[in-house]
C-alpha cells in the first residue's frame, strides 16, 4: 500500500539518470565564469532588469528616434533654405533689406533742437451751462 | 495524509550565497518531484526535462528574489508552473491553465485523495489524473507530491486562494466520482 506520492515519485525514478545529466548541464551555465549573480547591488540589478534584459527593444526605439531626428534635422537647416533661392532673387533681397534698414535708420533720428516747438494744447470745450452761469455772476460784479 | 518530511534542513541559505555544493543538494531533492509534477502537465518527457533545467538555472540567477528561505519549495514549483504556462503558450494552448471554475467552500469530501492505494490500483490512479482538467490535475498534483498547503499552491500557480480552494474542492469531487466509477 501506498501513498500517492510514493506512487508518483515511483513512476518517474526511470528518469532519474537524465536528470543528473539535467543537473550537469545547470551546473555548466549557471556556475561557468561564476555567474551567480550573489546579491548584486540595486543599481545592476535594476539596470540587469529593466534595460539589457529588453536592449533589443531599447536598441530598436533609439534608432527609430535617430531616423526621426535626423528627418527633422534635413527639414529645418538653413543652408539647404538659402540654396533653392536664385542670385537675381537674392539680389531683390538684399536690396530690401536694405531699403527697411535705410528707413528704420530714419525713423530712429533724433529731433533737431531748432525746429519749431510744438503748439500749446488747445484748452477743453466749456460746458455752455457753466458759462451762462459765470455770465450772471460777471454781471453782479459789474 | 502524511507532511513530506525533511531528513535534516535544506542548505537554502548557502545557495543564496552562491555554494554550488549547496545547489546540488538542493537538486537531488527536488529534481524527481519536480519532474513528476512537470511531466503529469506536459505529458512530454523531453519537455519535462527540459522545464526542470530551465527551472534550476533560473533559480540559481533569481535566488536573490526569495525574500523566505522557508518558502524555497513553493518558489521553485512556482518557477516551474510558470515554464510550463509559457511552453502551453507557445504552443497556443493558453486556456488550458486559464480556466475559472465557481468558487465554492471545501465541504471536506475527502475520499480516495487520501487513501492508501494497493498496487493493481496504481494504473488507475494514473489514468484518473490523466483525465482531470490540466488546472485541477495541477492543484492535486500539488499536494500529493509536496503536500502543498492551499496558500503554497495558490503562490505556485500564481492564482487566488478562493480559486485553488475552488480548484481542489472540484478536483477532488471529479477524482472521487471516477473512482467510484472505476469500482464498479
Amino acid at each position: 500500500m501506498k501513498i500517492p506520492r510514493e506512487i508518483l515519485l515511483q513512476k518517474h525514478e526511470a528518469a532519474t539518470p537524465q536528470l543528473d545529466q539535467v543537473w550537469s548541464e545547470v551546473a555548466s551555465v549557471a556556475f561557468d565564469n561564476n555567474a551567480v549573480p550573489i546579491a548584486r547591488p540595486f543599481l545592476v540589478n535594476a539596470w540587469h532588469e529593466l534595460f539589457w534584459s529588453y536592449r533589443r527593444s531599447w536598441s530598436g526605439f533609439a534608432a527609430v528616434w535617430a531616423v526621426v531626428l535626423l528627418f527633422n534635422m534635413g527639414r529645418k537647416t538653413p543652408e539647404s533654405t538659402m540654396a533653392a533661392i536664385s542670385p537675381s532673387e537674392m539680389s531683390q533681397v538684399m536690396a530690401m533689406r536694405m531699403d527697411q534698414l535705410q528707413m528704420l535708420a530714419e525713423l530712429g533720428r533724433p529731433v533737431p533742437e531748432s525746429a519749431p516747438k510744438a503748439p500749446p494744447p488747445m484748452p477743453a470745450a466749456r460746458d455752455p451751462k457753466a458759462s451762462n452761469e459765470h455770465g450772471h455772476d460777471n454781471q453782479i460784479f459789474v | 495524509m502524511p507532511r513530506v518530511a525533511e531528513p535534516e534542513p535544506l542548505p537554502v541559505a548557502q545557495a543564496r550565497a552562491g555554494d554550488a555544493g549547496a545547489w546540488s543538494i538542493l537538486f537531488k531533492r527536488y529534481r524527481l518531484p519536480l519532474y513528476a509534477y512537470v511531466f503529469e502537465l506536459a505529458r512530454n518527457e523531453q519537455t519535462a526535462l527540459d522545464i526542470v533545467q530551465e527551472t534550476f538555472i533560473a533559480a540559481v540567477r533569481h535566488i536573490g528574489g526569495l525574500r523566505d528561505d522557508a518558502k524555497f519549495s513553493s518558489w521553485l514549483f512556482g518557477i516551474a508552473h510558470q515554464k510550463c504556462v509559457e511552453q502551453w503558450r507557445r504552443r497556443g494552448r493558453d486556456g488550458l491553465f486559464s480556466d475559472e471554475l465557481i468558487d465554492q467552500s471545501d465541504d471536506g469530501a475527502d475520499g480516495p485523495v487520501e487513501t492508501l492505494l494497493r498496487a493493481e490500483q496504481e494504473a488507475g490512479f494514473f489514468h484518473l489524473l490523466e483525465q482531470l482538467p490540466t488546472p485541477q490535475r495541477s492543484v492535486l498534483l500539488l499536494y500529493f507530491i509536496e503536500d502543498f498547503s492551499l496558500d503554497d499552491i495558490a503562490r505556485v500557480t500564481g492564482a487566488p486562494l478562493g480559486t485553488v480552494k475552488s480548484r481542489m474542492h472540484h478536483a477532488k469531487l471529479a477524482f472521487k466520482k471516477l473512482w467510484e466509477e472505476n469500482r464498479q
